[in-house]
């Protein structure tokens, strides 16, 4: 292929099992930052890079890790369909050299399919560091295609790898030969010779053979469609029969035995020396206490505290600084601010924009130390092993073990919790855990909470309103799952069946350049979504101004402050945001809230911290001067506490956040969703406040 | 425990009578007992103090007869030779139930445990090798008996097929994956998953002959971690409860 600045260009592909380090060599080749971590089912989705060799540029397709060419889960179809229709001109098969045997297992598949294979075979060092050596040369001959061996996250033997890949395209294909033989190998040939009458089917006929004898939904489908294929049909099945009654098994059941056979024997005639290993493993070791009996669960428990410690607590300092350098700022433009210039600009920037925008930037310490914490999980494998101990409880409500990891770094942020339940593979389970994650209260509604709760509980109850509020949060998400499963989104079980990779020491590389793109992410996000919807809700608390008379001398300080307060307040009732408080304040009253409330909510609605912001600007103590001890009097003065428990619970369940909505439109790809758990939240927000608010009162 | 042959063939007979009865009718009397061995009443009592002195059955004058969990352990031991026997018989050789019947009963009480154990292996070889010895045989059979054409024999359509998990699961010799405690490994019989879980399965290496090791249990006893092939995996009691295998000795 020829493109126009007269490079040629390569088509690659990257396939092999999950975790066997693809994604390592991908960046390793093309020098790009994908995810990387030491769990099966890190990348889901198909990922471009690219590099040059020579007079050509090579273009790589990172791909989602798969076992077999059998559709299984959504990801892998993905892989499957990039490697069987797009055809890439070479497929870098990754093997994980210390589990050679199953990687292997794919590699004859894809050598099957006719693919121009080169095996790139990783975690050399970790085999030389088993002392177990291995004669590649024989198993590039055997396999009759190239091996380069590679330690992919340190970048060892990349370039020889590129080279090995361009000469692999140069040749154009590889030499291998068919191991299916005997009644197997006969019946193989007999749908081969059927399959020859066709033309324009997308696959080789050695593979489709194996798939139509491996009763393959897909493959079966595409061969049903096509025109006289009951003679092909009539062949398959007597083929199956025949060999069901042959040798006891189906034909899938031996054609894996097949594979696995050849493999084994394949392994063992490559290995040169292999130390017998009877000493346990410290993956082995690791395990024995990590997944302890007694100790498993407090063990994590105690690892998710560590995690959240290290938010609140290291993330503290650097957020007041931040906090103190954005009211400096807000300080300086006041007194800077030109005297004739429009005052409605300052207010814009002041109130709009750093109150908005700095809102949220003053969390990003706190993400960065819970993002550190989540990739250290990742990294080690601690991850998988979470997913294996608390699988028990999320396969009764439903959900399945790879729904926790989620769940948990929702208590961080809902955003990059919706991100992360791409592992979960079957649909609807994954849908459910999206559906249930806003219920997981999230760091925003803590300052929410850090607001309320010292206005009306003393001291001794703080602490016990503050846990009952996160119960509740958890209570009702477990208890929204069972439903959705039974509802919504019913449909089986997804059985769990997921390897565990050995423990390894994360690189300090790796996780700092995560922490970078990150904090990035996070950045990008309130200069755009948060920028944007911060302009508009001070728009909407701003406009339509009203006539006001400002008197030209006012008479004392004391006065025009309050006469400037009463103006406020004014301006404040007929801004648009406080005309649709009006208006929806009879839907609030059950509730026990005013229209002031319901402002601020519409305002929390860009961003949870926001309410904070936007009830002191409802009650005029919009000076960055004031301490937060000042609202909470006012709070204390116009409220009960039965109110404020009522704004927590509905600040808990209801209106989940823009960005959340956007995610969740990007992940389940339909607005239609988004509005369903939008309604279906804050419905449930609006019921459940309403029972406590009316019962409370009868107390 | 008490070994097979330790006692004269007869008592064992008479053990193995108290079992049935007590399993069929759910009490042994005396008169039954002496009624199935076809014997005098006054002949069983004595049999009855010999064995009740082995402390395996518990005697009363009243004329009903229990088992120790001794007496019915070695019990079920005994038939169940018997039955293997008469199953390996019929099916393997393809003896008549009748001589089947007869002959299972005298090598229940004479064979050795050593020949027990080869005829089990022998069994479980023909049944899992892939080389179809079983068909073959009965290929050879029938063309000795009928001069017929060579074409293969519809014998795997065996009338034991169905059940024969149920049995062999009597006589010990399979297991589920999920009711192994950790340490313990066996070889994988078969997969009776439904498709798309066995085909993941199968692509995980779950197949025929491939030893599993049950490495441990989640802390709330589900799922389980198994090593096979080299490497770990995990998968739920549900999914394990599908995989029957031969446990290892
Ligand atoms: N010891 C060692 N570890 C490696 C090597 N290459 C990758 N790793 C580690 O293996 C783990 C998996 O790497 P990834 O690149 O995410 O694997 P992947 O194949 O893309 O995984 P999926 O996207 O889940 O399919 C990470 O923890 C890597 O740091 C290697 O050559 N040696
Ligand atoms: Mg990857």
């Amino acid at each position: 292929m020829q493109n126009n600045s007269g490079l040629e260009t390569v088509r690659v592909a990257m396939a092999g099992n999950p975790n066997s380090g693809k994604s390592s060599i991908f960046n390793a080749l093309t020098g790009s930052r994908q995810h990387i971590g030491n769990y099966p089912g890190v990348t889901v989705e198909k990922k471009e890079g690219m590099f040059r060799e020579g007079e050509r540029s090579v273009h790589v397709v990172d791909l989602p890790g798969i076992y077999s060419l059998t559709s299984y889960s959504q990801e892998e179809v993905i892989a499957r369909q990039h490697i069987v229709e797009s055809k890439p001109a070479v497929v870098v098969n990754v093997i994980d050299a210390s589990n050679l045997e199953r990687n292997l297992y794919l590699t004859l598949q894809l050598l099957e399919m006719g693919l121009n294979v080169v095996i790139a075979l990783n975690m050399m060092d970790e085999v030389e560091k088993r002392g177990i050596e291995l004669d590649v040369d024989m198993l590039s001959r055997r396999l009759g295609c190239y091996v380069a061996e590679v330690v992919g996250h340190k970048n060892i033997g990349i370039d020889n790898l590129k080279k090995t890949i361009l000469k692999a395209f140069d040749r154009g294909g590889t030499e291998t030969e068919v191991i299916y033989r005997a009644e197997l190998g006969r019946e193989v040939e007999k749908i081969v010779k059927e399959l020859k009458q066709f033309k324009d089917i997308p696959y080789p006929e050695q593979f489709a053979a194996i798939k139509l004898l491996e009763n393959d939904t897909e493959v079966v489908a595409r061969l049903k469609r096509q025109e006289d294929s009951e003679a092909l049909f009539n062949q398959i099945s007597s083929s199956i029969h025949r060999l069901e009654n042959l040798y006891g098994y189906p034909p899938e059941v031996l054609i894996g035995d097949r594979r696995y056979g050849y493999v084994s024997g394949l392994v063992k005639e490559i290995t040169i020396r292999a130390p017998a290993i009877d000493r346990i493993t410290l993956t082995e070791r690791i395990d024995t206490l990590v997944t302890h009996r007694y100790l498993g669960i407090p063990l994590f428990l105690l690892t998710m505290y560590l995690i959240f410690w290290m938010t609140f607590t290291l993330g503290h300092p650097p957020m007041r600084w931040i906090e103190k350098g954005l009211s400096l700022l807000t300080q300086k433009i006041d007194s800077f601010w030109p005297s004739g210039a429009s005052l409605m600009l300052k207010s814009l920037i002041n109130d709009g924009i750093i109150g908005g925008v700095g809102g949220v930037i003053i969390f990003l310490p706190n993400i960065l130390f819970l993002f550190l914490g989540i990739s250290f999980l990742e990294d080690t494998g601690y991850m998988a092993r979470i997913a294996f101990i608390m699988d028990k409880i999320m396969h009764k409500i439903g959900l399945h073990g790879r729904s926790f990891i989620p769940l948990l770094i929702g208590f961080g942020c809902t955003v990059p919790a919706i991100l992360a339940t791409r592992t979960i593979r079957s649909e609807k389970t994954r849908f459910t855990t999206i559906f249930i994650l806003p219920l997981m209260s999230c760091g925003a509604r803590l300052t929410i909470y850090l607001m309320v709760i010292p206005a009306f509980f003393p001291r001794s109850w703080q602490a016990p309103v503050l846990w009952s509020i996160y119960l509740i949060g958890i209570l009702l998400a477990l208890l929204l799952a069972k439903l959705l499963r039974k509802s919504l989104f019913r449909g089986e079980a997804e059985p769990f069946v997921m390897e565990l990779p050995p423990y390894r020491m994360p690189s300090m590389k790796a996780i700092v350049l995560h922490m970078w793109d990150k904090s990035w992410q996070y950045i990008k996000k309130a200069g755009t979504i948060i920028l944007a919807v911060s302009i508009l809700i001070w728009i909407l608390l701003t406009f339509p101004r009203v006539e006001t008379k400002l008197q030209v001398n006012p008479p004392s300080g004391q006065q025009a402050q309050l006469s400037e307060e009463s103006i406020r307040q004014k301006q404040l009732m007929e801004s648009y945001a406080g005309r649709i408080g009006r208006i929806i304040e009879p839907a609030l009253k059950p509730m026990g809230f005013d229209w002031k409330i319901g402002t601020s909510f519409i305002g929390a609605f860009a961003a949870k911290e926001l309410f904070v912001a936007q009830m002191s600007i409802v009650y005029s103590i919009g000076d960055s001067e004031t301490s937060p001890e000042t609202l909470r009097e006012v709070l204390r003065k116009n409220y009960s506490p039965l109110t404020g428990f009522c704004i927590m619970i509905f600040a808990l369940i209801g209106t989940p956040c823009v960005a959340t909505l956007a995610v969740t439109k990007k992940e389940m790809g339909s607005w239609k969703w988004v509005a369903i758990q939008w309604a279906g939240l804050t419905g449930m927000a609006w019921v459940v406040t309403t029972a406590i608010y009316q019962l409370g009162r009868l107390l | 425990m008490m070994k097979i042959g330790a006692l004269s063939e007869s008592l064992e007979d008479y053990l193995e009578i108290i079992y049935q009865l007590i399993q069929e009718t759910k009490e042994a009397r005396i008169k039954d007992i002496a009624d199935r061995k076809n014997v005098s009443m006054s002949s069983v009592i004595p049999a009855l103090r010999r064995l009740s002195k082995e402390n395996l059955v518990n005697y009363k004058t009243r004329g009903i007869v229990t088992l120790t969990s001794q007496g019915q352990n070695l019990a079920a031991r005994l038939l169940g030779r018997h039955e293997f026997v008469k199953y390996f018989l019929m099916s393997l050789l393809d003896v008549p139930e009748e001589i089947a019947e007869r002959d299972a009963c005298l090598f229940e009480h004479y064979m050795s445990p050593e020949t027990f154990r080869k005829m089990v292996m022998f069994f479980e070889f023909v049944d899992t090798c892939g080389m179809n010895i079983r068909s073959h045989f009965e290929d050879y059979i029938a063309n000795l008996d009928k001069q017929g054409d060579g074409e293969i024999c519809p014998a795997p359509e065996c009338p034991f097929k169905n059940d024969s998990f149920r049995r062999r699961q009597r006589w010990g010799m399979v297991k589920t994956l999920s009711s192994l405690s950790p340490g313990e490994s066996g070889r994988v019989a078969r997969v009776q998953a439904d498709t798309a879980i066995r085909q993941r399965l199968i692509d995980m290496g779950v197949l025929p002959n491939v030893v599993i090791t049950v490495e441990r249990m989640a802390p709330l006893g589900d799922p389980i971690e198994i090593k096979l092939r080299g490497y770990h995996l995990s998968l739920r009691k549900e999914e394990a409860d599908a995989i029957i295998l031969y446990p290892s000795t």
